[in-house]
């Protein structure tokens, strides 16, 4: 445990130096733009592209938040399924594709588990190691209660006893770590 | 509106998290579409998101793709009314971004290859230019050396013509003079001499060269006497006709005599002689 927080310390405090640094792009082996060309035509080609790029960050993120792994692949299988139809409603302007696919699973995910389950998620330890390493502990679970947990911001600032604007520095503190982790 | 404050405000990293109100999600969207500085720092912290998911990816079970393909309905939705705008969109972005760099590696690659042909060519005319030149020269040199012979075969045609001309006159006599002195120089010449108009030609054959001051004078020899028949020069290359027109001649000869001639021959100079008929 020293050893994760001297990491993590050292991660909260290298980022102010490389602060002009852009975010990694994920590495795709078709770039989005083509992958959306395709996906208008709805093709063969176009599903296994998709499900290529996009069933194994889905999956893993469904899997995060409803833990079992039958579920998780049913969740999957209906977005996958809802997102080929409503394919059209994407607008490029507001965030990527992938932004777009991720935020309908999780909402798809949340709605799959009933309230107490999510209750009872024990927090940070289906976190993965990776990201054990990467960020602070405070941010990290921050991160990971807003992202994988379905919280509020209201229920967030209601949990940690902080007035909304606190609450929302200490995002920006986290999101502009785990910025400035994917610029390295 | 103070645009790198708002981006320093924590909305943006607020709206990414999904943690806004209604209100703050419309003024984000609106601000981001018109302030590049908004989107762009948006679309960093979404990629942020997005790296963060990536490190959770776990594999599906091996089913699953089947699953969704069976339920998955193909080919281009059928009304496409609804959608000509988002795909109007969706084509101006994407097809610049595959066209640009080629056109622009295309292009290059043809004006590097005209450029080399230019090279090429130019480099070829100068060659042909170099060769033209020395060939020009070449030529002008022959040119010039067919005009001398030319010059020369004119001459000799001229003498020769005068020569034919002279011997086809009636009455003309033809005098060869030889060495007067058997140990002297060599000394060959002819003399025509035409009886009906007196008029006295020589051509020379072979005459020992004289100093500036000197020349050669021609007799002729009346009764014994010596007439003066005029100077003449050694020159080989025409027939030359004397100032002086003889009326009567036994014989000829010729001395050396000072420029201009002397009125009586100087006998000890004596150097050919020939006598008449």
């Amino acid at each position: 445990m020293p050893l994760t927080q001297k990491i993590a310390t050292y991660c909260a405090v290298v980022p102010l130096f490389v602060t002009t640094h852009s975010v990694k792009q994920p590495l795709f082996l078709v770039p989005e733009s083509q992958l959306l060309q395709k996906l208008a035509k709805r093709d063969e080609q176009a599903f296994q592209w998709l499900y290529d790029q996009y069933a194994y960050v889905l999956y893993g993120v469904v899997l995060v938040i409803v833990e079992k792994p039958n579920t998780a692949a049913q969740v999957v299988e209906d977005v996958f399924v809802a997102a080929w139809a409503d394919f059209d409603t994407y607008v490029p302007r507001q965030g990527s594709f992938l932004t777009w696919l991720l935020n309908r699973a999780r909402l798809a995910a949340h709605a799959s588990i009933n309230q107490q389950e999510a209750d009872q998620l024990p927090g940070n330890s289906k976190d993965s190691t990776e990201v054990d390493n990467l960020m602070a502990d405070e941010h990290r679970i921050l991160l990971h209660k807003l992202y994988f947990c379905g919280q509020t911001a209201d229920q967030l600032a209601a949990s940690i006893q902080l007035p909304p604007q606190k609450l929302r520095r200490l995002l920006q503190a986290t999101l502009q770590e785990l910025k400035h982790v994917f610029s390295r | 509106m103070n645009i790198p404050e708002y981006i320093d405000s924590g909305i943006l990293e607020s709206y990414a998290l999904g943690a806004v109100s209604d209100q703050e999600r419309r003024e984000v969207q609106c601000l981001s579409a018109i302030y590049p500085e908004v989107r762009q720092e948006l679309d960093k912290l979404t990629l942020a998101l997005e790296n963060y998911a990536l490190l959770h990816s776990t594999e599906p079970p091996p089913d699953l793709q089947d699953r969704i393909r069976n339920r998955l309905t193909m080919g281009a939705p059928a009304q496409p009314t609804t959608n000509d705008e988002p795909a109007a969109d969706k084509g101006a972005k994407v097809v610049p971004l595959h066209r640009e760099v080629p056109t622009f590696q295309v292009a290059w690659v043809a004006a590097a290859a005209v450029g080399l042909v230019l090279i090429a060519f130019a480099y070829f005319l100068i060659n042909q230019l170099k060769t033209k030149q020395a060939y020009a020269d070449e030529l002008a040199q022959t040119n010039s050396r067919i005009q001398t012979e030319v010059g020369q075969l004119k001459q000799q045609q001229q003498y020769n013509t005068q020569l034919i001309s002279l011997l086809q006159t009636p009455g003309v006599e033809t005098v060869r003079l030889a060495k007067a002195n058997p140990a002297g120089a060599q000394a060959d010449l002819i003399v025509y001499w035409n009886k009906a108009d007196k008029q006295v030609t020589l051509q020379v054959e072979s005459l020992p060269a004289l100093p500036a001051d000197k020349q050669y004078q021609l007799w002729a020899l009346v009764g014994g006497k010596p007439v003066d028949a005029g100077v003449f020069s050694t020159d080989r290359q025409q027939l030359q006709r004397t100032a002086r027109t003889i009326a009567a001649a036994e014989a000829f000869a010729v001395t050396i005599e000072k420029v201009g001639g002397s009125p009586t021959p100087t006998l000890s100079t004596l150097l050919a002689m020939g006598k008449v008929g």
